[in-house]
């Protein structure tokens, strides 16, 4: 099963990388691109532009910009002016002012002249004006004949490419590590932000953390970094494991904008597939356990799956009211699961995306699930912080308590029954079973993510303030839980900031017999100079900002050993406590049997 | 004297500049306006403790026309010790600490401003309640249609307009984790991106990429976006300059700028943190940098809210033309304090009214019934000049008066059968009520015994208040509209957002009923109100248990097993509570003069101020003066000129609504209206549970049913609202006038015509006496002839006659009062 995905996926992978054209470098490679022809006429050989024909543009290049500024109003789902500019087929459509392009004349197309200002209504309404480099974008992409894709496709391929380079480079020249990773190095970050997801590895002592634009890998036994998988999608806001270890998906994007899900392997780092295409960020997913169905959610309210095999979307599943925050599949792959944040409740048939069970009960989100092992039960944790169990055969509720640690909004539970969950009020608890606390541990912030070790020992989990602590689970010869350690993301000054590759672009390129008057080339260069100048504020301020949040994560370790050193007096403390208790009770007891053999006697 | 060749003098440069600009820009004749009179910079006192501190200035200069302008950016400005601050514009800015001075001079006049700069090293650390969450507000992220939704919109919530700081954090930063903000790249965040439109945001763009207020959100995010500490300085009230403006003409701009002072003792400039509303862009705007701009003849008032305070400024802003004021006496203190505001807003005032207009108008607004032709004939003969004034002393002690005031009372406690209030207990109720006012009980004495009620609502009926509505939640609106006039519903759920009520004020006067027991009495109708003397108002923020508070007073001194009602009674008639009393009067006010000077009289608010501020004070101080007597209060406001202004107006205050320049044209109310029918066609109606013969203001229960009542928008009583006694005329009210049984019926059943004819003998004397009945005045001459022609060519004299009747009693001149 394995092979075929592999191998069958390499090439596939980087076409679609490619044409894809990712929406958040987009834009930046359309910088690129435009900035070559630029410059070229600023070379003394050519001092004509280059033609439309040499750089004809392609519709995959153009629809960014629709997606960025027309689409809130005119999609499929709200067609404002029966105007739907989401797809191809919508804007050659046309809306209620007639066609909305003509081919090879932006002058007479509506989307131009409207997004130019040229003739009103000015698009898009009570805001300014797009950017002049997005409207020629547009002109040219008419003029050059509403190409959908084509020889222009493959031209994007040198910026893109460094953006996907990166695994490939790093790959090869991968340190030997205890676990088979790959993937790329990782970048540090500037400060710390909330973990907004984790995985652990079902097969290895292995976790995969939310980075910056990145996934990251580190070994949790001995808590060392290993790879990143890069994601230029954006901010990644759920990850999972296949159950055999091997694929890591990851699933984010840019809130507000883009959102989609990508397959990694987890030995090489490759791409395995990417899926989806949303309107703002992927916020659930999972992958089924016989690795055929990816299924995804987020604030677009609707449960997406899709086959891996061929990237089809399977089903669309529409029942929730609100947004999606959590999906899983149960382990015999038959069921999926998925959970709003208006406390909707809701299990299909993975297959065919037909209902299966609407279990009501929760007030607030549902912010995490779970399945028992045998995939007849089904656990759910939510905002109101209750656990709750739903029987899957009555399709009714089969234990309800309280998770003792606030709203909940993260839970996990093992093929013991054993309970995990962290959320709101800093703490994790362990549950043996249904209102049997086995164990508390607490962490420095809000328990965003969590997840339980392949062997069950362990309980790695992330925090809102980027803390990720390990913590051994109690077990027959360890009879008290114990915090092995912590670890977060490294810091450390930015690499390459995407604001300063923006900056440089957006300078005007000067084309050779213009004319320039002096006046306007000192203030160029004294913008240049200020520009220069607070660059070199910035990333001095980014180290110190740097130096000080390294500071910070140390304090807060410290902090961590010692609340754990409180935590155990407290334990140890209630421990003796509920021995007195006990003791008083058997003496309560006896006094009261006592009373009552006394009370009898005169009868 | 000197005022007077003041006057002159405007004059004369009015028209010179007139002539300059050939009649053209009102406004631009400013430019050469006469020397000020006075110069006054705001704040009067400046202290900046922080480095980051601004402090913005306005300088006004007062001219002796009584109009203001705007000079700072013409005024010479200069700081005596520049090492301390320096000043930019008219923004200063902290340098060092010390103390200096700013020195003002504008056209020879001088002014000083002391400043005092602390703590110009410290760099305060942004906090979230009192520099973020105002940015979010100014840019409108938290209004009702957008995020501050109580549903919120497109999945993200805050509290409406800022009331819940706390929350505001927690969703932002908690609710979803690394999704809102993010402390990695701040920039590339969606609080961010959606502000500034870089992705898709339903709302548009809100902030402007490198703008101060994006730097702010940028910085704090970038320090950790940590909620704010418990010491963090709370802002406790705001202050607007200048408070008044009175503009010359038309274009004429002001500056304002807002200070709010902190719980620690500190004050900032805010002016760039507000939000600035206009209450009337007709006659002037305001930007939202807090620029207002004259655009026509009129007042507004220019509403600044801020954190959860609302303050303003009020404008004037004068035709610009040529004005004097024409020599009228003020016949009393009503007078002098409204020709003041006619002198601000140069209003020449209408003519005053005839005699038979002031004896119609009188009647109707004193009696609720018209005069006869006979009272009509004596007080027209009548020569003595204060014969008006006499009248009125005759009116006031009639018991029709009483009856009046009797309804509007009942109005007010909402007298009807509601919540199983029985028939037996409302005429209980109701004779109750009439036997103290007979008795002379005033009303703030009938609210100290209804407000404290205990026992059967048949022993002792002004219990009854407590059976009409039970829940504290209402008892507490309805107490603060009916004799507060203010209404606090809004604050119910969130702080009130153009007003000063927040949802502590509002819990807390709800708190003084929340220990309202009831029992059932033995008589299955009748139930016990009493002090149970238990149970707690809760706050729904947090659950907090919320302590009875007077609304916009103090705290009660309460021990266990008081009755809070007992506390809120003397409370609100006492001299610590001037609001009953300036409400009262403007109830009175607005009853003669048809409009409140505050208006809605029961809408009390601070973007809805009274359009004589001074006015109000001085009747509702004259009020408790007379003992909360309404009697005296009556005579000052009908023997003033004001009331006796015709309603025809002049080219002066053609437009004027709000300042009593001319007479009202007024609606009458559904039961004098029925009782006038009544009256001129000599008939009786009969009303459930009331004598024969009894009036329509009689009528004790507000669910009564009957038609005509319904239709002319007789008070329901279903809830305290003024706006529940409709006067807007409807086509229903039109088609039963023409068609319906009221009025063909009672002329019908009167058979006036017919006894008239028998005792005139000359048809037109029957035609005069029928308008002398109804319209209080005779036929005019085209009148007359038109009716003499066509009596002259009719065989059936009665009937023409009866249709005249008819005629009249649905003419606009019968329905109206003027």
């Amino acid at each position: 099963m394995e092979g075929p995905l592999v191998t069958q996926y390499p090439m596939h992978t980087l076409a679609a990388v490619l044409a894809a054209a990712a929406f958040t470098c987009c834009m930046s490679q359309v910088e690129a691109q435009e900035e070559k022809p630029a410059q070229a006429t600023s070379a003394p050989e050519k001092p004509v532009p280059a033609p439309a024909a040499e750089a004809r543009v392609a519709f995959d290049q153009v629809r960014p910009v629709f997606r960025k500024r027309c689409v809130t109003c005119h999609d499929q789902d709200r067609q404002k002016g029966d105007l739907d500019l989401s797809s191809l087929e919508g804007i050659k459509a046309g809306g209620v002012n007639g066609p909305a392009v003509v081919s090879g004349n932006p002058d007479e197309s509506l989307i131009y002249t409207l997004t130019a200002h040229l003739e009103t209504p000015k698009m898009p309404p009570n805001g300014p004006k797009i950017p002049q480099r997005e409207l020629d974008l547009i002109r040219r992409w008419i003029e050059g004949g509403l190409v959908e894709r084509g020889e222009v496709a493959a031209k994007p391929a040198q910026p893109s490419a460094a953006t996907v380079k990166k695994p490939t480079a790093t790959s090869t020249s991968a340190e030997p590590s205890a676990i088979a990773v790959g993937g790329g190095a990782i970048e540090p970050v500037p400060r710390l932000t909330a973990i907004t997801a984790l995985a652990v590895s079902p097969q290895a002592p292995l976790v995969a953390v939310s980075g910056r634009k990145q996934v990251v890998l580190f070994q949790w036994n001995d808590r060392s970094p290993l790879k990143a998988f890069a994601f230029p999608e954006g901010d990644v806001f759920a990850l999972r494991f296949s159950r055999d270890g091997k694929v890591l998906v990851a699933g984010g994007g840019v809130g507000g904008l883009s959102g989609n899900v990508v397959g990694f392997d987890v030995a090489t780092g490759k791409r395995l597939f990417e899926l989806g295409d949303e309107r703002d960020v992927v916020l659930a997913l999972d992958i089924s356990p016989d690795k055929s169905l990816v299924a995804m959610g987020g604030p677009g309210r609707s449960v997406k799956v899709f086959r891996i095999a061929d990237g089809e979307l399977t089903s669309t599943l529409r029942k929730h009211t609100d947004w999606i925050l959590s999906l899983a599949f149960s382990p015999d792959s038959l069921l999926l699961a998925s959970g709003d944040r208006f406390g909707g409740l809701q299990v299909w048939e993975a297959e065919s995306g037909k209902e299966f069970h609407t279990l009501r009960g929760h007030v607030g989100a549902v912010n995490a699930m779970s399945w028992s092992a045998d995939s007849d039960r089904l656990l759910s944790a939510g905002q109101d912080g209750s656990l709750r169990f739903w029987d899957m055969h009555e399709g009714t509720q089969s234990a309800r308590w309280n998770g003792g640690v606030g709203g909940i909004l993260a839970v996990e539970c093992d093929a013991a029954g054993r309970v995990v969950c962290g959320g709101r009020e800093r703490k994790l608890a362990v549950w043996e079973k249904p209102d049997v606390k086995a164990q508390q541990m607490s962490m420095p912030d809000e328990v965003c993510k969590l997840g339980l070790s392949h062997d069950g020992s362990h309980l790695i989990a992330g925090d809102a303030a980027g803390n990720v602590a390990v913590f051994a689970l109690a077990s027959g010869d360890l009879p008290s839980g114990d915090l092995v350690g912590t670890f977060s993301l490294p810091l450390g000054p930015t690499v390459a900031s995407t604001e300063t590759f923006k900056r440089k672009s957006t300078e005007p390129a000067v084309a050779k017999g213009q004319l320039v008057t002096i006046s306007a080339k000192v203030a160029a260069a004294e913008a240049e100079a200020r520009r220069a100048a607070s660059e070199f504020l910035e990333a001095s301020e980014a180290l110190a900002a740097a130096e000080g949040a390294v500071k910070s994560a140390e304090e807060t370790l410290k902090k961590l050993h010692q609340s754990t050193a409180k935590l155990a007096a407290v334990v140890a403390s209630r421990e003796a406590a509920a021995r007195q208790a006990t003791h008083k009770a058997a003496q309560l007891q006896a006094e009261e049997e006592s009373a009552e053999t006394s009370s009898n006697t005169p009868k | 004297m000197s005022n007077s060749l003041n006057s002159i003098r405007t004059m004369l440069l009015q028209l010179l500049a007139a002539f300059g600009v050939a009649g053209g820009f009102a406004g631009a004749f400013a430019a050469e306006a006469p020397r000020p009179s006075s110069l006054t910079a705001h704040p009067e006192h400046i202290v900046l403790s922080t480095g980051r501190e601004r402090q913005g200035i306005v300088v006004q200069a007062k001219f002796a026309d009584g109009s203001t302008r705007d000079v700072t950016a013409v005024a010479q400005c200069e700081v005596a010790g520049p090492k301390v601050v320096r000043l930019t514009g008219a923004v200063l800015e902290p340098l060092t600490d010390g103390k200096t001075e700013l020195r003002i001079e504008f056209e020879g006049l001088r002014c000083v401003v002391p400043i005092e700069v602390t703590g110009s090293a410290a760099t305060a650390p942004l906090r979230f309640r009192n520099d973020v969450l105002p940015v979010l507000t100014r840019a409108g992220c938290n209004t009702g249609k957008c995020h501050g939704a109580a549903s919120g919109k497109d999945g993200f919530r805050l509290s409406l307009f800022g009331y819940d700081p706390q929350g505001d954090h927690y969703r932002l930063t908690r609710e979803m984790s690394g999704r809102r903000i993010n402390l990695v790249t701040p920039e590339e965040c969606l609080l961010v991106t959606k502000a500034v439109g870089s992705v898709p945001h339903t709302g548009g763009q809100r902030l402007e990429l490198d703008s101060d207020h994006y730097r702010t959100l940028l910085a704090w995010l970038a320090a950790g976006a940590e909620p704010d500490p418990r010491d963090t300085p709370q802002p406790l009230r705001i202050e607007v300059y200048p408070r008044r403006a009175v503009f010359a003409g038309k274009g004429e701009d002001q500056k304002i700028v807002v200070l709010a002072h902190y719980s620690d003792g500190s004050d900032r400039d805010v002016t760039d943190l507000a939000v600035f509303m206009s209450n009337n862009d007709a006659a002037a705007t305001v930007s939202e940098h807090g620029l207002t701009t004259a655009t026509g003849p009129g007042s507004a008032f220019i509403l600044v809210r801020f954190d959860q305070f609302t303050e303003g400024t009020s404008i004037i802003v004068r035709p610009g033309i040529p004005y004097t004021f024409p020599d009228i006496p003020a016949n009393n203190y009503v007078d002098e304090l409204v020709y003041d505001r006619w002198r601000d807003m140069h209003l020449v005032p209408s003519e005053d009214c005839s005699d038979e207009v002031y004896i119609r108008r009188v009647f109707i607004d004193l009696m609720g019934l018209l005069p006869t032709p006979s009272q009509r004939q004596q007080f027209l003969s009548d020569s003595d000049p204060q014969k008006r004034q006499k009248l009125v002393d005759i009116l006031l002690e009639r018991d029709e008066f009483r009856d009046l005031w009797v309804m509007k009372w009942a109005e007010m406690l909402q007298i009807r059968t509601t919540n199983g209030v029985s028939p037996k207990g409302i005429q209980l109720y109701d004779r109750w009520l009439r036997d103290r006012v007979r008795s002379g009980a005033t009303i703030d004495k009938i609210l100290q015994e209804v407000i404290p009620a205990s026992g059967g609502t048949f022993e002792n009926p002004a219990t009854s208040y407590y059976q009409t509505e039970t829940t504290p939640q209402l008892l507490a609106e309805n107490v603060a509209q009916a004799f507060l006039g203010t209404r606090i519903q809004c604050a119910q759920c969130h702080n009130h957002p153009f007003d000063r009520w927040t949802m502590d004020d509002y819990y807390g006067f709800a708190a003084f009923f929340s220990q309202v027991g009831y029992k059932q009495a033995r008589d299955p109708r009748e139930i016990t109100v009493f002090n149970a003397a238990t149970g707690e108002m809760k706050h729904p923020l947090g659950h907090r248990v919320v302590t009875p508070r007077y609304l916009g007073g103090g705290l009660p001194t309460l021990s266990a097993g008081d009755d809070y009602r007992q506390a809120l009674a003397v409370w609100l008639g006492s001299p610590d509570n001037p609001v009953l009393a300036r409400h009262l009067a403007n109830v009175v006010w607005a009853h003669f003069l048809g409009i409140g000077i505050v208006e809605p009289v029961d809408d009390v608010r601070v973007s809805n101020p009274p359009s004589n501020p001074h006015l109000l004070e001085e009747l509702g101080r004259r009020l408790v003066k007379y003992g909360f007597e309404i009697k005296p209060l009556v005579r000052d406001i009908c023997s003033s000129r004001t009331y006796q202004l015709a309603t025809r107006r002049n080219e002066s205050n053609a437009l004027d609504e709000r300042n009593f320049s001319h007479g009202r044209v007024r609606r009458i109310r559904a039961e004098v209206l029925l009782d006038c029918l009544t009256q001129v066609t000599e008939t009786q109606d009969q009303f459930p549970g009331l004598r024969p013969g009894a009036r329509a203001v009689q009528v004790a229960d507000g669910r009564t049913a009957n038609y005509f009542l319904t239709t002319f928008g007789r008070s329901t009583r279903q809830t305290p609202c003024t706006c529940e006694v409709k006067t807007s005329p409807t086509l229903s009210q039109a088609l039963h006038l023409i068609n319906g049984e009221t009025t063909s019926g009672k002329i019908e059943e009167g058979r006036l015509v017919e006894r008239l004819l028998a005792e005139r003998q000359e048809p037109m004397a029957v035609a005069a006496d029928l308008y002398e009945r109804c319209l209080s005045r005779r036929p005019t001459a085209r009148e007359a002839f038109a009716i003499q022609e066509r009596l002259a060519g009719s065989t059936n004299l009665q009937a023409e006659l009866v249709d005249l009747f008819w005629a009249l009693l649905n003419s606009n001149e019968f329905i109206f009062n003027h």
